[in-house]
């Protein structure tokens, strides 16, 4: 053997970079590790859209709010709004004066269950409107809470393997040790940094669920409120 | 969950996910990829706590010893006249010693008689003079018949030099005669300016011993007169059976092993057995009011490494004589049978305190 292959081949340190983490590890450490990282894009993918979406709606919701409390006409305000694809505060006025105009456009005018079938309407928006906020959060809680576990599962099974290979070169040095346990803690660690921003981000984004439904369950208590006063002197009319 | 992999301005979660986590990835690798080694740690010195029984029975050998040998015997620098066996010690007097005494000092300078000098000096032989006059005049005189013997031997090695050169000559004188007459110079020569170094060294020599001797007037502030003692210092060394210059750095063996109780009753009662076929009782001893305790020093083979003497016995006259009678027939029963099955225990019972019961006539 040539004395420079020998003097080269010597210096047998191992590299503890995160690539080398990745490679030298075996290979369910490995799948854990990539199914990790693949978690943590998707948790982010889901906060950011969260993010995204909520500041939207309650923009959405303010600008709302400021042109129905304005004195402009319902009727006006459902024409302008009726052909576009609705969200929030919108849907559920849309919604509610739907079914007040089908109420009053038909040939046989039907107020006795009126406010009932209106509270119904509004009900059922509310919920799709809910969940459709609420969707992909479960995500974030899923990813949260099984995370680490994951993750201390890839550390385990690396540990494991780190052993069995020390019990086969019968060699229990520390140089010879860690790099074994490095890698496989490295697991853990990809876990926990995909779990720690899904649970803080998850608390954060259900309270701002939470806000936003009870916005709209108030605004619907009002406008049914609103309607439900129509009705009666549609009907003190009529009679 | 389905990939839209199709960039939805109002759902960019994906890819803005996407990227960053492909930024934070490459950072971390350009960040971490050097790892940050630990200093080298110090190894640390393990600390053994050992009582003060181990420590007596410990079979260190000599720090500055070289090696463990096979065999570890205590070092010997000679073989004592009388066999006994004594550790290397202390001198009997501090060295140096000055070099010389004034006369009313004579009493004080009894020196004690050493054995161990290898070059014994001959008697004194003017007794009347005092002692210190007649050691410096023997070491003059010791000086004076080397330096003669030096010159005598040399001229005579330049005579038979010449004898040898004479013959070689009348050899060479055969085959070239001129030659050989200036070889014969040249020899004369070398013979002359031989004779001349022997004067020179001699004369040098003389100078030498002038100097000393001026040198040896005794001052005593002067501290380059106790530098230049070459008096030899008075420790008798160790001795032994053997001589052993070179200790043992130790055993391999471990710690001293120690004689269990029944052993160490077997040994007395072999000891006793021994001693009693020695023992004469003084006359008129029958019993002793007290038992007399001897303190013996055994060597490895049995000998006795020192004097024994009597450690405890009772007031009166006749447990003394019982005592001494005991200590008789110690000194004359030895070197004692020790079987080799005590050997191991060797430093149980290399002080030994005899209980002496005299045997009952």
């Amino acid at each position: 053997m040539n004395p420079v292959d020998v003097a080269q081949a010597a210096p047998a340190v191992h590299d503890l970079s995160l690539f080398s983490l990745f490679w030298q590890a075996h290979f369910t450490v490995k799948l854990v590790m990539v199914g990790l990282l693949g978690a943590s894009i998707w948790s982010w993918a889901v906060i950011v859209d969260k993010t995204l979406l909520y500041s939207r709606t309650k923009r959405a919701m303010d600008r709302f709010e400021e042109v129905f409390w304005s004195g402009q006409s319902l009727e006006e305000l459902y024409r302008s709004l009726q052909n576009r694809p609705a969200t929030g505060l919108s849907a559920v006025f849309v919604a509610a004066m739907r079914e007040w105009k089908r109420s009053f456009e038909g040939s046989s005018r039907t107020f006795q269950s009126l406010g009932q079938r209106i509270d119904k309407v509004l009900d059922v928006t509310i919920q799709r409107e809910v969940e459709r906020l609420d969707s992909k959060l479960m995500i974030l809680a899923s990813i949260g809470s099984a995370g680490p576990y994951i993750g201390l599962f890839g550390t385990v099974i690396g540990i494991m393997n780190s052993f069995t290979s020390i019990a086969a070169s019968s060699n229990t040095s520390l140089a010879v040790v860690a790099p074994g346990i490095a890698e496989a803690l490295f697991a853990t660690a990809i876990g926990l940094f995909a779990a720690i921003p899904a649970v803080i981000a998850y608390n954060k984004l259900q309270s701002e669920v939470g806000k936003l439904q009870s916005r709209l369950e108030g605004f619907a208590d009002e406008f049914s409120a609103i309607l439900s006063r129509q009705i009666d002197e549609r009907i003190a009319h009529a009679a | 969950m389905a990939l839209r992999l199709k960039f939805n301005p109002s759902e960019p979660g994906f890819w803005v996910s996407g990227v960053s986590h492909v930024v934070i990835l490459g950072a971390a690798m350009l960040t971490l990829s050097t790892v940050a080694e630990f200093p080298d740690a110090q190894e640390g010195i393990p600390v053994e706590i050992i009582t003060d029984n181990q420590f007596s029975q410990i079979t260190k050998g000599e720090k500055t010893a070289k090696e463990v040998q096979a065999t570890p015997k205590p070092r010997a620098d000679r073989v004592a006249e009388k066999i006994e066996q004594r550790d290397p010690g202390e001198d009997k007097r501090d060295a140096p010693a000055p070099p010389k005494r004034p006369e009313e000092m004579k009493v004080a300078d009894k020196e004690e008689p050493v054995a161990a000098q290898p070059p014994a000096p001959p008697p004194p032989a003017k007794p009347a003079e005092t002692k210190v006059d007649t050691q410096a005049e023997e070491e003059k005189k010791l000086i004076e018949k080397a330096e003669a013997e030096a010159v005598a031997q040399k001229v005579a090695e330049a005579k038979a030099k010449a004898e040898a050169d004479a013959q070689a000559k009348a050899e060479a004188d055969a085959k070239a005669k001129l030659k050989a007459e200036a070889d014969a110079k040249a020899k004369a020569d070398a013979e002359a300016k031989k004779v001349a170094e022997a004067k020179a060294k001699t004369e040098a020599e003389a100078k030498a011993r002038k100097e000393a001797e001026a040198a040896k007037k005794l001052d005593f502030g002067d501290i380059k007169q106790l530098l230049q003692n070459k008096e030899k210092h008075q420790s008798t060394g160790a001795t032994g059976t053997e001589v052993q210059k070179t200790a043992s750095l130790g055993t391999q063996t471990g710690n001293a092993a120690k004689l269990s109780p029944s052993m160490e009753d077997a040994l007395g009662g072999l000891l006793k057995e021994q001693i009693t076929k020695c023992y004469n009782p003084p006359p008129g001893a029958m019993t002793t009011s007290e038992i007399p305790v001897l303190e013996v020093k055994f060597n490895t083979d049995g000998t006795l490494a020192a004097e024994p003497r009597v450690l405890k016995a009772g007031s009166s006259s006749l447990d003394r004589a019982v005592a001494d009678a005991a200590l008789r027939a110690l000194r004359r029963c030895a070197p004692y049978n020790i079987p080799a099955k005590f050997a191991p225990y060797y430093s149980s019972w290399k002080h030994w305190n005899m209980h002496f019961e005299p045997p009952s006539v």
